[in-house]
């Protein structure tokens, strides 16, 4: 038993790993490349005339052939994309705020109190989890855009957003506020504690790790989401990020350094946010998949 | 004697505003129909006019002026008309607020060309705009579609009220009588809150449909009028500008009115607001009513609590799908949103046409990659590798960084969930340009060891590749991590007991190790089963379902069908069967995973 514990992995294993890795990797790799590369080309190199095994490697080797900053400043100066950003970040912003709000209330009621019609609404909240995608967006279409008149408006995707991220936010508040023992509130109560109270002073406060995990959830719904967003949005300043992205390199335009440098841009926050926290989504979601 | 009074208070209140709402809506959409009869046969008279003023060699400036003349001799100024010309690409002349012409397309504006291919000869009635009435019609040159003429029509006609003064007074009057006798007969009280609001939503029905029929006729006469005054004006225009006149005499059918409104919806419309009314009454007079109010008033903080979520979740969740599931038995397009559901209503037709579509295209035509159940094998097969390649990769990655002490775990494990962590549709773009058949590095590659370049996005296969690889590339790190998970909680001394007992590596793995990671790994299988069903980003983006919509999975056609071909209704129903297909995968796999845990137990 000792003796298995002791032993060291052959170190032959590191360089496949190295190697599995950096393949694994290419695809950045190659990102990194065109948004340092300072031109808009999609080639990571020119080619001669008559190109060798050395000329193609070369211009399948994720290097650029000059490094430049040019992408950065080009996409964040002479393109809207700044604009997007904030349009992402706004939109992502008050989401959160709303999701959060709406979950934390909910989610709370759900574990705490005992009341007619808990099971089946927390069953309700379950199932528009199958709801697709497709079959909502028409009537969300008619909804947002006929009824309330809100196409090409950030609060129409606010909206949707926060009612996309809330049975996720609930379920996961839910467990986290049933593991807050309830003899916290109960002596609370004995001392005089409105309900009100006690939800916005002790128990909001001892839940702080899963509302953050909750608010990061929904920012990141909001912040990586295309398909809505490419639907309602038409008017270019009103672009966010992903749908700007795409504009880049749709069939009217190719401009991949800049694609690429703003790729970065946006994924670089979102891709922090996620090695922090893969963690719990890991367990939120398989735990959902059981339960759906 | 109270709960009765209120059962047939509130049941009455549901009813009747209920019914002046459904015939505020009738009248104003009898209105809107008025109108867009008037704008549609000024759009086909002007596109006709138009017609005839290219062809006698006139600018398509001019052209513009005299539209705006006709339509200032037929004294309709406030009207606005938008002539877009060179198959959808330029805007030629317009009156419209703050547009300049002539000035080319935008592409936002690509739905106004998809319009114009689509319209039918004869012009069709559009969306009413916030302006007034919205019709278009093709201009068509020497048997081509060379352009459109759009109109909008601000004028509002008010038709007579569908219920007058007098009527509701007789219906006040008869209801009064009714609450008097059932206060009176003890017995009949306790169903005339029931039966009340269904006699009145009936009788306002009854009486709707009557005055319907009775208005038509004038209403048509006025209409009619309108139409001859813009037909006369465009005459008069044709003439001045030396031009034959074309065409006949507009005029308008009865059809236009009687189609208006269909009386018949709006009576049984009338009768369910009586049956809602009537459910209401029983709720209040049988003691639901009071026990629901006893529940809300134990736990006024849970309700409220919940309350907003709640009302989220049911305006912008399950109103949508309630709506798509109706839209689905309609033939609703971008044309004739505006028309009424009992014109729309198709019934199953929909999903006939989809489940029913056998046409694989077969001898002498190309494949017909349109079809339902081609779709669907390319998604199921879609799905299943995946899955398989995944799970296999992302497996095998664990089991390598889960062999004992192995240092340095943590980085790689970091640097090898980066696809997953990136945007998925970041990375379904960097795929897209890595199998760019000329400069992609893929390309690129593949000829350096002396290959062939592929065109990747040409064939079924190599397109399908395209998808499959980028989605395999950002779903395995899901599968290691769950893996590595799993494998950490696996009992050591059962592989020692398995050593000292003889067993091969390959036992160990098949036996041991495999199913430990039985519990931590089927549900990750199941929640990645219907993510990859549901993976409209990668296909959309990657092969767009190329070549020909071969490549498209389930969810993708959809889309296209609905803000593509604008096909709302056909969309929603192809939506409806991805939910049931959906729906039976979940029950299925519910079952199954209760299956294995009562065996293992």
């Amino acid at each position: 038993m000792t003796s298995s514990d002791q032993k060291r992995a052959p170190l032959w294993l590191h360089p496949i790993l190295i190697v599995i890795t950096l393949f694994a990797l290419y695809p950045v790799f190659w990102v990194l490349a065109l948004a340092f590369s300072g031109t808009q080309n999609i080639g990571l190199a020119d080619l001669p005339a008559n190109p060798g095994f050395w000329d193609r490697m070369r211009a399948a080797t994720p290097v650029p052939a000059q490094w430049s900053v040019d992408n950065f400043i080009g996409v964040l100066r002479d393109q809207p994309f700044l604009q997007w950003m904030l349009n992402s970040l706004l939109v992502a912003a008050l989401t959160t705020v709303f999701g959060v709000a709406l979950a934390c209330s909910a989610g709370y009621a759900f574990s705490r109190f005992r009341f007619k019609g808990r099971e089946f609404g927390m069953t309700l909240f379950l199932v528009t989890q199958m709801f697709p995608g497709t079959l909502m967006l028409i009537p969300l279409y008619v909804i947002i855009v006929d009824w309330l008149d809100l196409d090409n408006s950030v609060w129409a995707l606010v909206i949707v957003y926060s009612v996309t991220a809330i049975p996720f936010c609930v379920w996961m508040l839910k467990g986290y506020f049933d593991s807050i023992p309830i003899e916290i509130e109960e002596s609370a109560i004995m001392d005089g504690c409105s309900p009100s109270r006690i939800f916005f002073q002790i128990v909001l406060p001892l839940a702080r790790p899963a509302v953050a995990v909750t608010a990061l959830f929904s920012f990141m719904t909001a912040w990586n989401e295309f398909i809505l967003a490419a639907t309602f949005m038409d008017e270019e300043a009103l672009y966010t990020a992903p749908v700007g992205l795409r504009f880049f390199v749709s069939e009217y335009s190719s401009q991949w350094g800049y694609f690429a440098a703003g790729s970065i841009l946006v994924s670089l926050p979102v891709v922090a946010l996620f090695l922090m926290l893969q963690r719990f989504l890991v367990s939120g979601l398989t735990a959902g998949g059981v339960k759906g | 004697m109270k709960t009765y009074l209120s059962a047939v208070f509130f049941a009455l209140l549901i009813v009747i505003s209920g019914a002046l709402f459904f015939l505020q809506q009738a009248a104003q959409q009898r209105d809107q129909a008025a109108a867009g009869a008037i704008a549609l046969a000024t759009a086909s008279d002007l596109a006709k006019l138009g017609a005839s003023g290219l062809q006698a060699g006139l600018s398509e400036q001019a052209v513009g002026s005299m539209m705006a003349d006709v339509l200032k001799r037929s004294g309709r100024e406030g009207d606005r008309y938008r002539l877009v010309m060179g198959n959808g690409k330029q805007l030629s002349a317009s009156n419209w607020p703050g547009e300049a012409a002539p000035r080319p397309l935008g592409l936002s504006e690509k739905p106004l060309f998809d319009l114009i291919l689509g319209l039918p000869a004869a012009g069709a009635k559009l969306k009413p705009a916030a302006e007034g009435a919205h019709a278009a019609a093709p201009l068509i040159l020497a048997g081509q579609r060379v352009g459109m003429v759009e109109i909008i029509h601000t004028s509002q006609t008010t038709g007579p009220p569908l219920i007058s003064l007098l009527q509701w007074g007789a219906i006040g009057l008869g209801v009064l009588v009714f609450v008097g006798l059932g206060l009176a007969h003890h017995k009949l009280g306790a169903w005339a809150s029931v039966v009340l609001p269904l006699g009145v939503a009936w009788v306002l029905g009854q009486l709707t449909g009557a005055n319907l029929a009775s208005t038509a006729q004038v209403l048509l006469d006025n209409l009619n009028t309108t139409a001859r005054a813009v037909d006369g004006a465009m005459r008069a225009v044709a003439a001045s500008n030396g031009l034959a006149p074309a065409g006949d005499a507009a005029r308008l059918d009865t059809g236009v009115v009687a189609g208006a409104v269909d009386g018949a919806a709006l009576t049984n419309s009338l009768l369910l607001l009586g049956g809602l009314g009537g459910m209401i009454g029983a709720f209040i007079r049988f003691g639901a009513a009071s026990s629901t109010w006893r529940a809300l008033k134990e736990n006024p903080t849970a309700y409220t609590y919940v309350a907003p979520a709640m009302i989220g979740m049911l305006a912008l969740a399950f109103f949508p799908f309630l709506y798509g599931f109706v839209l689905s038995f309609t033939d609703t397009t971008l044309l004739n949103q505006g028309a009424s559901w009992s014109d729309r209503w198709v019934g199953l037709a929909n999903y006939t046409s989809i489940l029913g579509d056998v046409n694989f295209g077969g001898s002498g035509t190309a494949f017909n990659y349109q079809n339902f159940y081609w779709t669907l094998g390319v998604t199921i097969v879609w799905t299943a590798l995946n899955v398989v390649l995944g799970v296999s990769i992302g497996l095998a990655m664990a089991l390598l960084l889960s062999i004992k002490g192995l240092r340095g775990v943590a980085i790689y494990r970091t640097l090898l969930i980066l696809p997953w962590a990136i945007p998925n549709y970041i990375t379904a773009l960097t795929w897209k340009g890595m199998f760019h058949p000329q400069f992609g590095a893929i390309n690129q590659a593949i000829q350096a060891f002396g290959g062939q370049p592929v065109q990747w996005f040409d064939a079924v296969g190599p397109s399908f590749v395209t998808g499959l690889a980028t989605n395999v590339w950002l779903s395995f790190p899901f599968m290691m991590v769950v893996a590595l998970g799993a494998l950490q909680a696996v009992d050591e001394d059962m592989y020692e007991a398995a050593r000292i007992d003889g067993a091969s590596p390959w036992q160990q793995f098949w036996f041991i190790t495999l199913p430990s990671l039985r519990p931590a790994l089927l549900p990750a299988i199941i929640v990645s089963v219907v993510w990859t069903f549901n993976m409209f980003n990668v296909i959309y983006l990657v092969s767009a379902g190329q070549p020909s919509g071969a490549n498209e999975i389930l969810v993708t056609r959809a889309y296209r069908i609905a803000f593509e071909e604008y096909r709302y209704g056909y969309a929603a129903a192809y939506s409806v069967v991805i939910f049931l297909i959906l729906l039976i995968y979940g029950v299925f796999q519910i079952r199954a995973t209760s299956a294995t845990e009562a065996n293992n137990k």
